[in-house]
């Protein structure tokens, strides 16, 4: 391929070496060059959060990041978030306990954005919560227990 | 009716929280292309020619179709072909000149119907290649004025008249109030989570598409068709589809392109929707104009309801809302006219998203009735109350089940509604205006026949095998407890294998009755299945305790396979099938900044049986926000100058967020439908949307004073100075 | 041309050498240009990745505070120093996108970002501001996002950014640099007029860098905060917001600066309008008076005019909010 960048970052813990095209997106690096279909494409054009991942600890919008800025980074997916063992997350066991999804497309970027909520200092309130997790659509309308999944993993790390 | 647990986890959740569930763009076969779909800006008109050179030379491209293509690909258009197509839903019913006429196909030919067709599709080796080629190819087109046709007035559609006017003996006395008032509604799209997709590979002469579709065997009939080979050489997976509303119940031609497409260049093809392509490329709901004219007694008994509904079509669709169908039956009135006028128009053609129809008309119909009540200084809820039908008219038929009245007694208890008439602006908090709303929704309750598979196998879980989708519904769940419950097995021993073409035939996912379909079927293969082991392994009297699994090993068989099929709703009884509800909502706007937040919505419902509240709860709630969208904020309203759709992303186009969404307090009665099945459950995936919108606007009323006759409910009509109630007509 | 070529400077001065020539394009967190590159906006030769350049730094004196170009919106935002003296860039930045968006935003490029017109955005329409000259087809059938203030015969397309109509009552400063210069320019001189400056809206040449802004310190009594009004409760750009700076003392104002946003073709402030109150008591009186001045070059349009009751309800609300009235 002409113009080919080839970049090396680290997917779920383990370093990769890619060739990609210059005008790739993170979100289509990880989907197609990785196969790592978890991450979804809602609109790929940021408005939907159907793609955020982790870069560096820190949620993002895959669709959003050029793949050629991620050169010695970090990305988690949520391919990387169940155990090697197949071991649930408190906050996956939460959703499925909560019924926080309907079809399931927006989920894995909910669970991203709420992972990192966590990790940033969760609000006490229902309201700070849904605030902060506003970057995350979900046209099946599985918001009220999202929420509910998300205070009771925050509530248990208090 | 055993006692079961009656909400257990979606039988999904853990393949779906771990990323694991494939959707059909997660799919990519061996030498896979990507293919992308330029878009016509122009309504009306002819395409006078192309220049691809550019596009063909850049690297990576392997194609570029256009109607000029036709041919090679093997794409053409015959009334077989478009009879499965969600592009001649409603053709009947409106049975005009331009219904017998070729339905729309995209690349067809050099014409253009409307702004957004898809004029030529570019197959590169990857993404950014594909789009780069989009954007180098330029096109010549020959615009037109978009003709605006007169009105047609269709004949019956979704099981109703759509002109209708009949007398009807109530009590009501003398004429105290009439009133008439015009509503609107904007167009809406679906916007599922997922935009359509579908990957196509070719196996020899057999070929196989992942698909986000409703339903897996229209699919493979219309996709069959449109390749002239027999459905048996395609299969349609979609064991995971992300939402679909209706923009995936139909059978739209980018399925079937993606077929021919693969075909011609033997390679797969995958052809996934942009966000922009699900505004013209999948159906949509269009925008309303509707009449309503109510007169009453001094005692809210209603004398006349006449609803008058005007709505657009595409120029050679069919699918129009039917709006009045809740009018046609819902309440009692002494004289009720209802009548729908179509007007053909340069647009996609709509399609048929979350209780088309029922919606719309349901904020007309429910705003009039607040109308009235405030006219009549009346709860509006002793106004339904008075109106209430006992019986459904329209087609002279007792309910199967109706408790409408205990929805509102329940929902308005749980609520707090205080008795009587609220007065409007006489609630505040502070410097905010509080205001409560009702509505009360209707949705029928179908039921077709489907077939389900048991293959009880030594070694192996049980497996339940039916072509229908899972769009989120939880179809795979209650399937599960239905037989865990039927073969008194554990949940964890059963596998439901659903979405698969090649799977017993169920119908598509829509109009509510899936449940209705498939779990009868489902119970009748168990029941089937008992009497199977039974023959070849008779049970000594007394013995509940030996199990499917043990009674295959015991009787030395490896495998027994029983298929049962439903018969949809009885037919022996004339009944009228159903599901009822009433929304109560609680609103409180700041005026001086326009800023209207919903506070409460308590939904009381009447859907027969209810199978696992926790994922039914989920669906009505999913309902309700489609409501609290559709007051607030939704609008897909193209430019009059040349029909053209700008708000065709998730930005400009908004949809609730997590921020959007108050408590929602859902109230099931849970009375068993005594007919509709043993089961006694109806479809639950609509009934929470119609009336929700007016609830809202009910609600701003009583607020505000101002009345919401159109929606989107603008942030400027709340910001007013000075307050002022609305005089009513 | 179909590819770009990325050049990855490992410091500020080899950055402001790639992009000497006018050729190259600065990318920091890169979420407007990827945006904008899949609508089929025209791709530069060359894409300067300066996202690991060490601009970055939050540098705090009596003074003033200074933010490194680089700096996240996430970071600003939750910057101990502003959320206590400067809590209107903190509400402004958090009322705007979301979380993700505002970890990969730098602070550089949300000054820099581009108007949300679908005329602009779309490569079908005609659009002075993508392609110079070509017409504006806002012009001729505006919606209802389009400017009251700012608009020109160039464009009347809104300035989305909610921190920059913060940092604009806060009198911020833009430092740039080339390879052969360093200079400041109040915030209120960045962002041209539209037509003014050819396509660029902003004072920033091809060939620079903004480095760093500058916020002087206010005085401790002082309150600041940002009211944003949209359709949906978040995650969405303003129908009308402002950005107020108070002080309030004894019923009289002692200073006072208001930025509107979501109505104007830039961050917008009339300070001849904030004259009119300093010395006075606020009341809806003068508040109204106030917003008169405010709004009294407004450009309204049918689809538009809602723009103006919302933007006074605005400022009435949050100055009585802010002198705890």
């Amino acid at each position: 391929m002409a113009d080919a960048l080839t970049i090396g970052l680290t997917v779920n813990g383990r370093g990769v070496e890619v060739e990609i095209d210059p005008r790739r997106s993170l979100l289509d690096l990880l989907r197609e060059n990785l196969g790592l279909t978890g991450t979804k494409k809602g609109c790929d054009h940021g408005q939907c959060g159907a793609c955020t991942v982790h870069v560096d600890g820190e949620r993002r919008l895959s669709c959003l990041q050029f793949a050629a800025q991620m050169g010695g980074r970090s990305v988690t997916t949520i391919e990387g978030v169940t155990g090697d063992n197949g071991e649930l997350h408190p906050l996956q066991k939460a959703f499925v306990q909560h019924d926080a999804l309907q079809c399931g497309f927006c989920t894995p970027g909910q669970i991203m954005s709420a992972l990192a909520l966590l990790k940033e200092g969760c609000p006490t309130d229902a309201a700070g919560v849904r605030e902060l997790m506003s970057g995350n659509i979900c046209r099946c309308g599985a918001y009220e227990n999202i929420v509910k999944a998300v205070q009771e993993v925050a509530d248990g790390l208090r | 009716m055993s006692q079961m647990e009656s909400a257990p986890n979606r039988v999904d959740a853990i393949v779906k929280v771990s990323g694991a569930a494939r959707y059909a763009a997660d799919a990519k076969p061996a030498g896979m292309l990507f293919a992308l779909a330029l878009r016509s800006p122009a309504a009306r008109g002819r395409i006078k020619a192309f220049r691809l050179d550019a596009a063909r030379n850049l690297p990576g491209v392997r194609a570029i179709f256009t109607h000029e293509d036709r041919d090679r690909l093997g794409w053409g258009s015959s009334p077989e072909v478009d009879a499965l197509s969600g592009e001649v839903l409603g053709r009947a019913a409106m049975a005009d000149a331009a219904s017998q006429l070729p339905a729309y196909r995209p690349l067809l030919d050099a014409e253009i119907f409307f702004a957004g067709q898809w004029i030529a599709i570019v197959v590169a080796e990857q993404l950014e290649q594909a789009r780069a080629a989009l954007n180098a190819i330029e096109v010549d087109i020959e615009r037109s004025e978009a003709e605006r046709p007169d009105a047609v007035l269709p004949g019956p559609f979704f099981a109703g008249d759509m002109q209708h006017a009949r007398d009807d003996q109530t009590d009501a006395g003398p004429e105290a109030v009439h009133m008439k008032a015009t509503y609107s509604t904007p167009p809406q799209l679906h916007h599922p989570m997922e935009p359509s997709a579908t990957t196509a590979v070719w196996d020899g002469d057999r070929v196989t598409l992942y698909d986000s579709t409703q339903g897996t065997q229209a699919t493979r009939d219309y996709i069959a068709r449109s390749l002239g080979i027999e459905p048996d050489k395609v299969r349609v997976l979609a064991p995971y589809v992300g939402g679909g509303f209706g923009s995936k119940n139909q059978i739209w031609p980018h399925q079937a392109l993606a077929a021919h497409m693969a075909r011609v260049l033997a390679r797969p093809v995958r052809l996934q929707l942009t966000r922009p392509d699900m505004g013209v490329a999948s159906g949509y709901r269009s925008e309303t104009i509707q009449e309503v004219e109510l007169a009453a007694d001094a005692l809210g008994r209603l004398k006349l309801l006449r609803h008058v509904s005007t709505m657009p079509t595409s120029l050679r669709g069919g699918f129009f809302e039917p709006c009045g169908l809740n009018s046609l039956m819902l309440y009692k009135a002494g004289r009720i006219e209802v009548s729908h006028r179509v007007e053909r128009r340069a647009v996609a053609t709509p399609t048929p998203f979350r209780a088309p129809g029922e919606t719309p008309g349901s904020f007309a119909l429910e705003t009039a009735l607040d109308e009235l009540a405030v006219r009549l200084r009346m709860s509006p809820i002793d106004l339904r109350i008075s109106n209430h039908a006992d019986m459904d008219l329209y087609h002279q038929r007792p309910w199967s089940s109706n408790n409408l009245l205990e929805c509102y007694r329940q929902g308005a208890e749980r609520f707090g509604w205080p008795a009587g008439y609220i007065e409007p602006r006489s609630m505040t908090r502070g410097d905010l205006r509080i205001g409560f709303g009702m509505a009360t929704t209707a949705y029928p309750a179908p039921a077709l026949p489907a077939s389900v598979r048991l293959v009880l196998r030594m070694g192996s879980a049980l497996l339940v095998e039916t072509s229908a989708t899972d769009i989120g519904t939880g179809l795979r769940t209650i399937l599960t407890q239905t037989v865990a419950e039927g073969l008194g097995i554990d949940t964890d021993r059963i596998e439901v294998r659903l979405g698969d073409s090649s799977l017993p035939n169920a119908p598509t996912a829509g109009r509510s009755k899936l449940t209705a379909s498939v779990l009868p079927a489902a119970a009748q293969a168990c029941r089937l299945l008992l009497q199977e082991l039974e023959c070849i392994d008779p049970v000594p009297a007394g013995d509940n305790a030996t199990g499917p699994f043990e009674r295959l090993e015991r009787c030395g068989r490896r495998e027994i396979v029983v298929e049962a099929r439903s018969t949809g709703l009885p037919r022996d009884v004339p009944l009228s099938f159903y599901s009822f509800g009433a929304h109560f909502v609680k609103v409180e706007i700041d005026e001086l900044i326009g800023r209207l937040r919903v506070k409460r919505i308590v939904s009381a419902l009447d859907c027969g049986h209810i199978v696992n509240r926790k994922l039914a709860e989920s669906q009505i709630r999913g309902g309700i926000i489609f409501g609290i969208g559709m007051a607030l904020m939704e609008d897909a309203g193209r430019r009059a100058e040349d029909l053209r759709l700008l708000n065709d992303n998730l930005a400009d186009y908004a949809v609730p967020v997590h921020a959007d969404i108050p408590p929602i307090e859902v109230l099931f009665l849970e009375k068993p439908d005594p007919a509709i099945s043993d089961i006694g459950a109806r479809g639950i995936g609509e009934i929470g949307l119609p009336g929700l919108a007016a609830a809202i606007g009910n609600a701003v009323f009583n607020a505000v004073g101002r009345r919401c006759r159109s929606l989107p409910i603008p942030l400027a009509t709340l910001a007013a100075r000075p307050p002022r109630v609305d005089v009513e007509q | 041309m179909a590819s770009v070529e990325w050049v990855r400077p490992e410091s500020v001065e080899t950055a402001l050498a790639a992009l000497a020539d006018r050729v190259g394009q600065a990318v920091a967190g890169g979420t407007t240009l990827l945006d904008l590159l899949k609508m089929g906006h025209r791709l530069p030769e060359r894409f300067v990745d300066i996202s690991r350049l060490p601009l970055d730094q939050i540098v705090e004196t009596p003074g003033s505070f200074t933010v490194g170009a680089l700096v996240s919106n996430t970071a600003l935002a939750n910057h101990a120093v502003v959320r206590t003296a400067f809590p209107v860039i903190s509400e402004a930045i958090l009322s705007g996108a979301s979380q993700q968006i505002r970890n990969a935003a730098t602070i550089g490029g949300n000054i820099m970002q581009v108007v949300r017109c679908p005329y602009f955005r779309s490569t079908d329409w005609p659009c002075n501001l993508r392609s110079p000259g070509s017409g504006c087809e806002a012009m001729r059938a505006p919606l209802h996002s389009h400017a009251i203030l700012g608009t020109t015969a160039d464009c009347i397309a809104v300035h989305p950014s909610d921190m920059a109509v913060a940092l604009l009552a806060l009198d911020a400063i833009v430092h740039m640099r080339t390879a052969v210069a360093a200079w400041m320019i109040p915030l209120s001189e960045f962002y041209l007029e539209p037509g003014r400056g050819g396509e660029a809206r902003t004072a920033l040449p091809r060939d620079a860098l903004v480095t760093a802004i500058e916020i002087p310190r206010p005085v401790s009594a002082i309150r600041s905060g940002y009211l944003k009004l949209r359709g949906r409760a978040s995650y969405e750009f303003a129908t009308a917001s402002v950005a107020a700076v108070l002080l309030y003392r004894n019923e009289r104002v002692e200073a006072i600066s208001v930025g509107l946003g979501g109505v104007a073709t830039r961050p917008w402030r009339r300070q001849d309008a904030e004259r009119l109150l300093v010395g006075r008591k606020l009341d809806e009186g003068s508040i109204d008076r106030f917003c008169d001045a405010l709004l009294d070059d407004a450009d309204v349009r049918p689809e538009t005019g809602h723009k103006l009751a919302l933007a006074r309800g605005a400022v009435h609300r949050i100055l009585r909010s802010l002198a705890a009235l």
